[in-house]
């Protein structure tokens, strides 16, 4: 499409405020690629939960050290892919055991959504970690990949 | 700022001398929103210990974090006997919730007399 950029590249501080300007600029990059709204929200809180749980839980030294989480979003033909990089401790939610087996309120312990929403939202999700940074690869197909 | 960025709010629309809790949320309960409420919401609707619906339709994004919350005060309200109802949310809300896995788990009721019925337990 012309005019519209195919990678764009956003790079955040550890603070929650900047949830809402990632979930804009990924707002603005879905537009820009004519993505479906189903699409939008997908990416929209995909990326709110892998964020989250980076600010939350990655970071050992309570503010002391300034952090930098990328994220960068790039279309391809029939895809979307999203790749978050932090220096935070070395976390595979690809690994991490989803718990299924609650059916009832009584049963059901809060934690482990925000993974589960992840897989179910993505099509693919990919983890490495090179030189002391987390990986995070997600892959959205979009609607043209599908009919194909 | 636009109506999707905006802070989150909580209206209380049930009188204290009422039987039941009534409570809308509006806004996104992300990280941040969800902090900004969490206590308020608490306040609002456990503390009463009532049957409690909370109406979700102005809710335009839920993440994880918003979740946890909702859940948290329904199994608080289920240890005092009191049921607790989400009322019409968006598509894209019941689709998070079921994706979660909480589609079946938390009552969901997509009219008021529904969900006011389903909190009283009828």
């Amino acid at each position: 499409m012309p005019g519209v950029e195919p990678v764009v590249d956003i790079r955040l501080t550890e603070s929650p405020r900047e949830l809402r300007r990632l979930g804009a600029r990924v707002r603005a990059f879905a537009e820009g690629h004519a993505l479906s709204a189903g699409a939008t929200d997908a990416l929209g809180l995909a990326l709110e939960e892998v964020v989250t749980n980076v600010i939350s839980y990655a970071f050992d030294d309570t503010g002391q050290t300034r952090h930098e989480i990328h994220v960068r979003l790039a279309r391809d033909p029939g895809a979307v892919t999203v790749t978050v990089t932090d220096d935070g401790r070395p976390f595979d939610p690809t690994a991490v055991e989803i718990d299924r087996s609650a059916s009832s309120l009584e049963e059901v312990e809060p934690g482990g959504w925000g993974i589960r929403l992840v897989r179910q939202l993505m099509n693919d999700v990919r983890y490495h970690r090179q030189d002391g940074r987390n990986y995070l690869e997600l892959v959205l197909y979009t609607e043209e990949a599908r009919r194909q | 700022m636009n109506a999707s960025e905006a802070a989150v709010q909580l209206r209380v629309l049930s009188a204290p001398e009422d039987d039941f809790t009534f409570v809308a949320l509006n806004g996104r309960l992300d990280l941040e929103g969800t902090g900004e409420i969490d206590l308020q919401f608490t306040s609002r609707t456990v503390a009463q210990r009532k049957p409690t619906v909370v109406d979700l339709a102005g809710v335009v994004f839920l993440a994880s974090i918003g979740m946890r919350m909702l859940v948290t005060a329904a199994k608080s309200l289920g240890r005092y006997g009191h049921r607790c109802v989400l009322l019409n949310p968006r598509e894209n809300v019941r689709d998070a919730l079921e994706m979660a896995g909480l589609g079946k788990i938390l009552l969901i009721a997509s009219t008021e007399n529904d969900a006011f019925r389903m909190a009283r337990g009828q």
